[in-house]
C-alpha cells in the first residue's frame, strides 16, 4: 500500500463514479448506499422499510392443500420462526467520509432491541482523473483505494 | 389441535383420491371450481382452547394462538388470490399482452394456449369461429371453390416440373437450395451517395412505400409500432416516424431503470450523421468556423480526439449578421489513420476523415452551413449526407453494459482476429456506469451478427475485489491508442457489406444442423458488422450514469436490437426501451437540457416553440368555455388582474420587448407554397421555411455558462452584453410545489429605497412614497422580506432563524398562563372588517412579483423524481439576472416561480448550465 502522489502544480482532481454490484434478481439481500449527504434519518427509514417488507412476506398455500395440512404447516412455520431463522438482511454500504456515519448506523440499530448488525470492513477502488487546468497536458488517470464500511442489518 | 370444521372441509379430506372424485362429477367442472375456490379462501382456526393451559389464560399460548389467527388470515389471503380466478392471458407480462379478444386462446401465446384452451372449455367462453373456413355468400363460395381448383391446379404443374427436372439429372433438392435461400442470393447494390448533397432514404419494399412518402421509418418500426404510441401518421417529427412512449405506463419504472437497476435504450436512428473528409488543416479551419473552437480540441489535449480515440461533444454554432448563432448539440469524432503510416507531417496533405452526430431538427443547418465551408477551402473538402447509412442506439443505466456485452460478440474468424478494442470492449465486464470510463471514450471494432447467438446469454460477472481492481486498472490506464486502425464504420464497402445478412430463414437453417442450445459460428456469409461505441458522461452529479451510443450500419440496427430486448439481465428483467418523452425525462432527471426544448435561442429551438404553442392553443380551444383558464381574469393580487403574456407560451416577445409574429404568416400552414414545382424532390428539404427568417424569436442569443461566470467576476467588463441574451438554467423549488412548463421566472423584487435622498427631507419616511406611475406600488413594500422569509429553515444558517413566540415546553406554567391571557385579550390579530382577499397576499402565500421583475420562462419542469423535489430547466434573460447575482452571488440566483394560469409562485433557487 503506497501513498499517491500530490497532484503536480496546476491541476486538480475529478472523481469518477464509484462501482455500484448490481445485485442479483433473486437476492433477498438489499443493499442501500449512504453518502456523506444522506441524511442520516432517511438511511435510517429506508433500512427500516426493507426490513419490515421482508417480514410482511407470506406465502400461498400450495394448491389444493387440505385445510388439515394447512394448519400443520402454519403450525411448523410457527415453530421454525421461533427459533429464528431470519428473513431478508439489508446491507449499507458507506466510503471515505461516510464511514463515521456508517458507525452511526450501526450503532442506531445495535440500540433497536429487534435487529442483530454485523459490521464488515473492505477495501474499493475508484479512478481519479488528474487534469491539468492551465497548461496543454493531457488527462491522466489513477486507481485510488478508499476504505469501506459495510453494515449489514438483520431482524433477529 | 384439531381444525374446526370449516366451510371447506368437505372437500378438505378428500386430497389423494380428488382426481378421481373430479372425474365422477360434472363434466363441466364448475362445481370442482367452486370447491377450490371455497377450500382456499376458507380461513384456518383453532380451538379456542389452544389460548388456555388447563383451562387457565397463559400468556405464552394465548400470543402464539393470536400470532397462529394472523397468520393463517395472511396466508389464506394469499392463498385465495392465487387460486382465484386468473386467466391464462393473466399471467402474460404486461409487455405481451393485448388489447382485445385475449379470451381467444388462439391469440395467447403458444405456451399457455393449452391452459386457455383448457379455461375456455371449464367456462363455456363463447369463441368465434373464424370467417375464413366458411364462404357465407354465394359469391364467396364461388370464389373459395375456385381457388381451390386453382390450387390443385399449381400442385399439378409443379410435380411435373420436378419430374421433369429429375429426368434431366439434376437432384431437385439441390436446384431448389442453390436458387432460392443460400443466404446471399440477392446482392443489394450499394446505396449511392452523393458528395455536398442531400441523400434519398432508402427504397422501403413495395408492401410499405406509400406509408412513408413523406416521413422515413426508423430501422426497428415495426417493432416500435406494436408496442408504442408513435407520432401521427400525418405529422412526422423532424421527417421521421418517431415512437413517442411505450404503450405500457413507464414513468416510474424508466427513473428506476436509468439509475438503480436495469437498462434503458432507444433507437435513436433519427440522429444524423455527416461524414467531412479532406485535409487535416482545412477540416481544422472548417470546424473551427462551425463552433469547435476551444483551444483544448487543437493543442496537445485534444491529441486523443484528433488521433479517433475519443470524441467531442458540444454546442455548434455559426456566423450570422447578428453575431454567433448556436446550431445543436453535436459530438465529432476522427477516424484514426492506421498505426502503420509513416507519420505526414504536412498537415494539408494529411487526408482525414470526421463523423458528426447532430440532431435531425438542425440537420440541414448543420449540413448547409459544412457545405458551404468546405468549399470554401482549397484543396477543397467535401461533405456526405450519411443519415440514412449509419444508425444509433442508445442505452443507459447499471446494467447497459452488461446487455452490450452479451449482444456484441466481436468478430474473429482464424484469417482476422479481433481488434484491440474489441478486447478492451470484452474486458469491461462488472463495469455499471458508462460514466467511469475517461471522459467521451470511444471504441471501434467489428462484431459478429447477433443472431448467431441468439438468444443472448448472461454474461458470468466477476466476483471479488482482484477482479475489481483488474477493471479498474484497465479503465484507467485505457490502452486504445496502440496500434490504432481505422474503423470499419468509415469505409462504405464495409459498411455496405454489413447489409448484406444473410436471411433469417438461412440462419434458422443453420441452426437445426448444430446441437440445440450451441451458438454458431460466422462463416463465409456472415460479414462482420462494423460498429462505433461511444460512451458518454452526462448530469452534474458524479454518480450519475453515462449512456452507450451504438453506431452501426443502418440495416444492422434490427438484428441488435432485437437481441438486446431480449436480453437477461443480471438484476433481471430485460433492458426496457423508451420513446421520445423518456429522453426528455431522463434528461430532466439527470439535470440536462434536452435539445430542442431547452434550447429557445436555436433555430431549432424556436420552431418547437412555435408547434408547442400551436399546440397548446389548439388544445386550450378544445375546452368547453367554462373549463379552461380565462387569462384575462387571473387574479394577481393587489389588483392585478390578467396573465403576464401569453399564457400558452414562453413569451419571449414580452421579455425582450420583441414584435410579435404577423398574424397572416403564423396562420399559414408551414407546409411549402404550392406553386413551387412539385416535382422537385429537394425543395421541401433545402429550403427551409421562408418565414423562419423573419421570426422575432431568431432575435433571441444564449450565452454559456462559463461567459456568464466572467461576466459575473469582471464587473466592469468592456465587452457588452449580446442583444436579448438569455441564460439556460436549472430551478430548484426550495420548498412545496412543481412548476409545469411556460411557467413565469421572477427575480426577487428589489427593496424600494427606504427614503428620499434628498438632504432637506422634511419627514423620514420609513415607507417609500407613492408614485403613481406604476402599479407596482400597491404591493406591499416588505415583499422581498417576505419571500426571503419562505425560505425553509434547513437550508438557512441557524442563527438566522427567526425566534418563535410560541409557547413552548420550557415555559413554566405562569409565562404560558401570562401568554395565553395576552392572546385573550389583547386586540384580535386580523382587523375588522376583515380586508379583500388577495390584496397583501394570496391564501397566505406571498404575492408574486410585478411584470417589470419577470425574468424567463420554464421549458420543461415538473417533479423531479431523482431530487424528490421540483424541478425546473429554463432560460432568464441576463440583462435583468446579472445586477442581483454580481451584488449578491447567493440572493441573486433565489427567484419566484409560478405556473401560467395560477396566482401563487414559489420560491426556487436556480443554477447555470
Amino acid at each position: 500500500m503506497h501513498k499517491l502522489p500530490r497532484p503536480p502544480q496546476g491541476s486538480r482532481i475529478q472523481k469518477r463514479p464509484l462501482t455500484r454490484r448490481q445485485p442479483p434478481a433473486s437476492s433477498k439481500s438489499r443493499i442501500v448506499y449512504v453518502s456523506t449527504g444522506t441524511p442520516f434519518m432517511s438511511a435510517v427509514k429506508r433500512v427500516r422499510k426493507q426490513l419490515d417488507q421482508g417480514l410482511r412476506r407470506q406465502s400461498a398455500a400450495p394448491k389444493n392443500a387440505s385445510l388439515q395440512s394447512r394448519v400443520e404447516a402454519l403450525e411448523r412455520e410457527q415453530s421454525s420462526s421461533a427459533s429464528g431463522v431470519g428473513g431478508v438482511e439489508v446491507t449499507v454500504m458507506g466510503t471515505g467520509r461516510a464511514v463515521e456515519k456508517m458507525v452511526r448506523l450501526a450503532g442506531w440499530f445495535e440500540q433497536q432491541g429487534d435487529c442483530t448488525v454485523q459490521v464488515r470492513t473492505k477495501t474499493v477502488g475508484t479512478v481519479d482523473d488528474v487534469v491539468d487546468v492551465e497548461g496543454e497536458a493531457e488527462d491522466e488517470s489513477r486507481v485510488r483505494r478508499m476504505s469501506c464500511l459495510e453494515v449489514v442489518v438483520q431482524l433477529k | 389441535m384439531p381444525p374446526k370444521p370449516g366451510p371447506g372441509d368437505s372437500a378438505a379430506g378428500s386430497g389423494s383420491n380428488k382426481r378421481k372424485a373430479a372425474q365422477q362429477q360434472t363434466p363441466s367442472g364448475r362445481g370442482e371450481r367452486r370447491d377450490k375456490l371455497h377450500l382456499a379462501r376458507a380461513v384456518p382456526a383453532q380451538r379456542a382452547e389452544a389460548a388456555l393451559k388447563d383451562g387457565e389464560l397463559d400468556l405464552q399460548a394465548f400470543v402464539a394462538a393470536h400470532e397462529f389467527e394472523i397468520r393463517s388470515l395472511e396466508q389464506s389471503m394469499a392463498t385465495s388470490k392465487a387460486t382465484g380466478s386468473t386467466r391464462a392471458f393473466q399471467r402474460l407480462p404486461r409487455g405481451l399482452r393485448r388489447r382485445t379478444a385475449s379470451h381467444n386462446p388462439k391469440r395467447v401465446p403458444k405456451r399457455l394456449r393449452s391452459r386457455a384452451v383448457k379455461e375456455a372449455k371449464q367456462d363455456k367462453t363463447p369463441t368465434v369461429e373464424s370467417r375464413k373456413g366458411k364462404p357465407r355468400t354465394t359469391r364467396a363460395r364461388i370464389r373459395a371453390e375456385t381457388a381451390k381448383r386453382l390450387g390443385i391446379l399449381a400442385e399439378r404443374k409443379r410435380r411435373k416440373r420436378l419430374k421433369r427436372a429429375e429426368a434431366a439429372g439434376a437432384s431437385p433438392d439441390s436446384t431448389n437450395a442453390i436458387g432460392k435461400d443460400d443466404g446471399a442470393a440477392v446482392r443489394k447494390p450499394r446505396a449511392k451517395i452523393r458528395r455536398n448533397l442531400l441523400n434519398e432514404p432508402p427504397t422501403p419494399p413495395a408492401k410499405f412505400r406509400k406509408r412513408q412518402l413523406d416521413k422515413t421509418w426508423l430501422p426497428t418500426h415495426v417493432w416500435h409500432a406494436k408496442r408504442a404510441r408513435m407520432t401521427a401518421p400525418k405529422e412526422p417529427l423532424w421527417r421521421f416516424s418517431l415512437p413517442l412512449t411505450p404503450n405500457e405506463k413507464v414513468y416510474r419504472p424508466v427513473h428506476r431503470t436509468q439509475g438503480d437497476r436495469g437498462a434503458v435504450m432507444w433507437d435513436a436512428s433519427y440522429m444524423s450523421t455527416i461524414g467531412l473528409y479532406g485535409n487535416q488543416a482545412g477540416i481544422e479551419r472548417a470546424l473551427r468556423r462551425i463552433g469547435v473552437s476551444q483551444e483544448n480540441c487543437w493543442n496537445d489535449k485534444g491529441r486523443r480526439w484528433r488521433m479517433g480515440c475519443r470524441s467531442w461533444s458540444g454546442m455548434l454554432s455559426r456566423e450570422t449578421s447578428r453575431g454567433r448563432q448556436q446550431m445543436c448539440p453535436s459530438s465529432i469524432f476522427w477516424n484514426p489513420v492506421p498505426s502503420d503510416h509513416e507519420p505526414n507531417n504536412d498537415s494539408t496533405k494529411k487526408k482525414r476523415e470526421l463523423f458528426l452526430r447532430v440532431h435531425p431538427s438542425a440537420f440541414l443547418e448543420v449540413f448547409n452551413e459544412l457545405v458551404r465551408r468546405a468549399k470554401m477551402e482549397t484543396p477543397q473538402l467535401y461533405v456526405e449526407d450519411l443519415r440514412y447509412e449509419v444508425g444509433s442506439i442508445d442505452i443507459t443505466g447499471p446494467a447497459s453494459t452488461e446487455a452490450l456485452l452479451s449482444v456484441l460478440t466481436p468478430y474473429s474468424t482464424p484469417q482476422q482476429p479481433k481488434a484491440a478494442h474489441a478486447g478492451l470492449f470484452q474486458s469491461l465486464n462488472g463495469l455499471t456506469n458508462p460514466s467511469a470510463l475517461p471522459a467521451n471514450a470511444m471504441l471501434g471494432f467489428a462484431i459478429q451478427d447477433p443472431r448467431l447467438r441468439y438468444p443472448p446469454r448472461k454474461p458470468s460477472t466477476p466476483e471479488g475485489e482482484d477482479e475489481e481492481m483488474r477493471l479498474l486498472e484497465t479503465i484507467a490506464e485505457w490502452p486504445v491508442e496502440s496500434g490504432t486502425q481505422p474503423y470499419g464504420l468509415f469505409n462504405r464497402n464495409a459498411r455496405h457489406a454489413a447489409s448484406l445478412l444473410p436471411s433469417q430463414k438461412f440462419i434458422d437453417r443453420r441452426r437445426s444442423r448444430i446441437t440445440p442450445g450451441a451458438s454458431l459460428k460466422p462463416g463465409v456469409g456472415d460479414p462482420p458488422i462494423p460498429v462505433i461505441l461511444l460512451a458518454s458522461r452526462s448530469g452534474s452529479s458524479t454518480q450519475t450514469q453515462g449512456t452507450w451510443t451504438l453506431l452501426a450500419p443502418w440495416s444492422c440496427i434490427l438484428p441488435v436490437w432485437h437481441s438486446l430486448v431480449h436480453c437477461p439481465l443480471s438484476s433481471g428483467g430485460n433492458p426496457r426501451f423508451g420513446g421520445l418523452n423518456e429522453t426528455r425525462q431522463v434528461a430532466f432527471e439527470r439535470g440536462l437540457a434536452w435539445f430542442p426544448a431547452d434550447y429557445p435561442a436555436t433555430a431549432a429551438g424556436v420552431e418547437w416553440e412555435r408547434e408547442q404553442r400551436r399546440t397548446r392553443e389548439r388544445a386550450w380551444a378544445k375546452r368547453p368555455k367554462s373549463k379552461r383558464v380565462e387569462w384575462e381574469s387571473l387574479d394577481l393580487g393587489a389588483g392585478r388582474k390578467g396573465e403576464v403574456g401569453n399564457g400558452l407560451a414562453c413569451d419571449y416577445e414580452l421579455l425582450y420587448g420583441l414584435p410579435p409574429l404577423d398574424k397572416a404568416d403564423e396562420e399559414e400552414p408551414p407546409s411549402k407554397p404550392v406553386d413551387e414545382d412539385a416535382m422537385d424532390v429537394d425543395t421541401h428539404e433545402s429550403a427551409p421555411p421562408k418565414k423562419a427568417k423573419d421570426d422575432p424569436l431568431h432575435l433571441v442569443t444564449v450565452i454559456t455558462k462559463n461567459t456568464f461566470n466572467q461576466l459575473i467576476s469582471s464587473p466592469d467588463s468592456t465587452s457588452p452584453l449580446p442583444l436579448n441574451a438569455t441564460l439556460t438554467v436549472r430551478i430548484t423549488v426550495l420548498s412545496r410545489g412543481t412548476v409545469g412548463p411556460c411557467a413565469r421566472i421572477y427575480r426577487l423584487p428589489s427593496t424600494p429605497l427606504p427614503a428620499p435622498t434628498s438632504s432637506n427631507a422634511e419627514v423620514p419616511a420609513t415607507i417609500p412614497p407613492q408614485s403613481s406611475s406604476s402599479p407596482s406600488t400597491r404591493l406591499p413594500h416588505n415583499l422581498r422580506a417576505q419571500w426571503l422569509d419562505r425560505i425553509p429553515p434547513s437550508k438557512t444558517p441557524s442563527r438566522q432563524r427567526p425566534n418563535q413566540s410560541k409557547i413552548t415546553k420550557s415555559d413554566d406554567m405562569e409565562t404560558r398562563k401570562r401568554m395565553v391571557a395576552r392572546e385573550l385579550l389583547g386586540p384580535p390579530s386580523t382587523p375588522f372588517p376583515p380586508p379583500k382577499p388577495n390584496t397583501t397576499d394570496i391564501g397566505g402565500h406571498p404575492l408574486v412579483p410585478d411584470a417589470v421583475d419577470l425574468v424567463g420562462f420554464v421549458t420543461t419542469g415538473s417533479f423531479c423524481l431523482s431530487e424528490g423535489m421540483g424541478m425546473a430547466i429554463g432560460s432568464v434573460a441576463v440583462d435583468k439576472v446579472l445586477p442581483d447575482v454580481r451584488a449578491d452571488g447567493k440572493e441573486g440566483r433565489l427567484c419566484v416561480v409560478r405556473n401560467a394560469g395560477e396566482n401563487v409562485g414559489w420560491l426556487a433557487r436556480w443554477e447555470a448550465i
